[in-house]
């Protein structure tokens, strides 16, 4: 039992995680109907200037995580301006396209920056681990479940109550009907790529601890919060976060009790399996291209 | 498109464009070194043109062509040390055992459109990867396997001018075999799939059975793919068929031109510019292909070779100072 507790404890870490991804990747969806292929990316460059202000420049970590999210958000608006003022041609497939270029771009940019090397960030508050029940959890997984919850209220809040968020929602259902009554869709879709930005920063500052944070990671999270975003269906902000968990704790039970070498491929599996079952994903039934 | 039947120049076009660029790129290869990234311009030829016909003419972004590319080269591999079997034969299996993997993971997976497929596609070429990767005992695990040039035909290809032609002769049937395929019944069903799936349907065509087709013919362009590439560097590991690969080749597909027959030979000659005569820079490759490919999505929508006919025409219009025609490009 304790073992399955320490296995589950990962698991959820690990979650929260990709929830955080999956959110981002939802918001995105929302608003342009595309996926966002950078935001794995945006994660990573977060993590990865975080440490770099904290151990190299010296701020102090709550400054230096915060720099890093106004960085995201700043990727996140630069994406826009290219994916879609840029382009041109805001239909999703266009966008999505665009995203993926500046995900190579910025992966490239990072690799010839950093040669290949980890970086690493303290944890929010020490690294003494609690003990629950015979099994140890790390008090950063206490944080990044906590700051998943607050993010996934916020963001909820923020589709459903403020004049913005509706208005993005509006402009992705019907972009003409939307735009006369003064709602612009370039003006939605930078909104929603700068909060995207910042929450997938948001992710990156709280994985470094725990996992370090190199060039290549970026993308592999990405790909499973993406799974994750698809697991509760895209577009559906609790679907994000227990999307995330599932996989989180999928891989951490593949990894503890049948393969470790392949517990990596568990979200993806997830992910096939949704695809081909059930595309709308286990919350929302949103209209999916299929027949 | 379905207005003008499909004149023999046209059909001709491409085979001897291709023909041409396949006998000239030998004169700028002093080296066997040259000879060996020539003939990686022969692969990514093959590459090209079998994803272009899933999701150029087809319309189905796949981003797994890496995957089919690697089951061929694992084949090889495979077959030849593990399991005894003979080169020749293994390389005859390379596009079967591609076009199996392509209909098993086609079965499921075209039934989704648009950006489903492609992460459909994605989500599987990412666990293939994971495999080769993983399975040590199987594939050889990362670190990637040596294996014997290929003695076949009366010809030694250990030599690279041998590998070139053998390349360079499967990739002009391989143009040659897509230029029939859209023209065949089931490639026009296919376009016509893609330009309108109800339409298509109305008239008989069965839409889920000409993509299944066309992505098992993609997968055996792969398959082949794979097994030259695995003759050629005589070593196989599992990094050059990751999900990178499968992005990169869609991305100098798109800058070509989806669905045109020229798109292929520029999205090749993209990546040979790399490999051959832009080698100082590449670490900067995937920023360089990032730009170039957001500046051709803006510039060339339709890519390079749409891009080029547009402009012909345009010049063609103004210059007979005429209402401008609407032009097809083929």
């Amino acid at each position: 039992v304790t073992n399955l507790l320490q296995i589950l404890f990962a698991g959820v870490s690990a979650g929260a995680v990709y929830a955080l991804v999956a959110l981002g990747f939802s918001i995105i969806y929302k608003a342009t109907r595309a996926i966002n292929f950078a935001q794995g990316e945006f994660l990573m460059v977060a993590g990865i200037v975080a440490s770099v202000l904290h151990s190299r420049y010296g701020w102090p970590l709550a400054f230096a995580c915060l720099g890093a999210i106004v960085l995201g958000a700043l990727m996140g608006l630069v994406t826009d301006l290219v994916a879609v003022r840029f382009l041109r041609r805001p239909d999703p497939l266009t966008i999505t396209v665009g995203t993926v270029g500046i995900a190579i771009a910025l992966k490239a940019v990072v690799l010839l920056r950093t040669h290949g090397i980890p970086y690493s960030l303290p944890a929010f508050s020490g690294e003494k681990p609690i003990h629950v029940g015979g099994a140890l959890l790390e008090r950063q997984t206490v944080w990044n479940i906590s700051i998943t919850i607050v993010c996934l209220v916020a963001l909820t809040l923020f589709f459903s109550r403020t004049r913005r968020g509706v208005s993005l929602r509006a402009s992705a259902d019907d972009r003409d009907t939307a735009a006369s009554y003064g709602v612009s869709f370039v003006g939605a879709t930078t909104w929603a790529f700068a909060l995207a930005g910042a929450l997938a920063a948001v992710a990156g500052v709280a994985i470094t601890p725990l996992t370090l944070m190199s060039y290549d990671q970026g993308t592999e999270l990405g790909l499973l919060g993406f799974a994750a975003a698809m697991v509760g269906g895209l577009g559906s902000m609790p679907g994000a976060v227990v999307g995330g968990i599932t996989v989180g704790v999928a891989e951490a039970l593949v990894g503890g009790y049948i393969s470790a070498p392949y517990a990596s491929a568990s979200g993806f599996v997830i992910l096939l399996l949704v695809l081909f079952t059930r595309p709308t994903g286990l919350f929302k039934a949103v209209a999916v291209e299929r027949v | 498109v379905f207005s003008r039947v499909p004149s023999l120049a046209r059909a001709l076009a491409p085979l001897i464009t291709t023909a041409v660029v396949l006998a000239l790129l030998p004169l700028f290869a002093p080296t066997n070194y040259d000879l060996s990234v020539f003939t990686g311009f022969c692969i990514n030829l093959m590459l090209l043109t079998g994803l272009n016909l899933i999701s150029g003419y087809g319309g189905q972004l796949s981003l797994g062509q890496a995957a089919f590319f690697g089951a061929g080269a694992y084949t090889v591999t495979i077959g030849t040390l593990k399991l005894g079997f003979s080169p020749v034969l293994c390389f005859v299996m390379a596009p079967l055992v591609g076009a199996v993997f392509a209909i098993a993971v086609g079965l499921p997976s075209l039934r989704l459109r648009g950006l489903y497929f492609a992460m459909a596609t994605l989500g599987v070429g990412v666990i293939f990867q994971l495999f080769l990767d993983r399975a040590i005992n199987i594939t050889g695990g990362p670190n990637g396997v040596g294996i014997k040039p290929l003695k076949a035909l009366g010809m030694d290809f250990s030599n690279p001018r041998n590998v070139y032609i053998g390349a360079a002769v499967l990739a002009w049937v391989g143009v040659g075999i897509a230029t029939l395929y859209v023209r065949t019944r089931v490639g026009w069903g296919l376009r016509a799939a893609h330009a309108s799936e109800p339409a298509a349907a109305v008239v008989g065509v069965n839409t889920f059975g000409v993509r299944l087709v066309t992505f098992a013919v993609a997968g055996a362009f792969a398959g082949v793919a794979g097994a030259v590439q695995a003759f050629n560097s005589l070593y196989v590991s599992p990094t050059t068929y990751n999900f990178f690969t499968s992005v990169m080749l869609f991305i100098v597909l798109t800058i070509g031109g989806l669905a045109t027959w020229a798109g292929p030979l520029f999205g090749a000659a993209l990546l040979l510019l790399f490999d051959r005569w832009l080698t100082a820079y590449v670490d900067k490759e995937p920023l360089i292909l990032a730009a170039i490919f957001v500046l051709a999505l803006r510039l060339f929508p339709q890519g390079v070779a749409r891009g080029a006919d547009d402009l012909r025409a345009r010049l063609a219009a103004r210059s007979s100072r005429a209402a401008p025609t609407f032009t097809e490009s083929a």
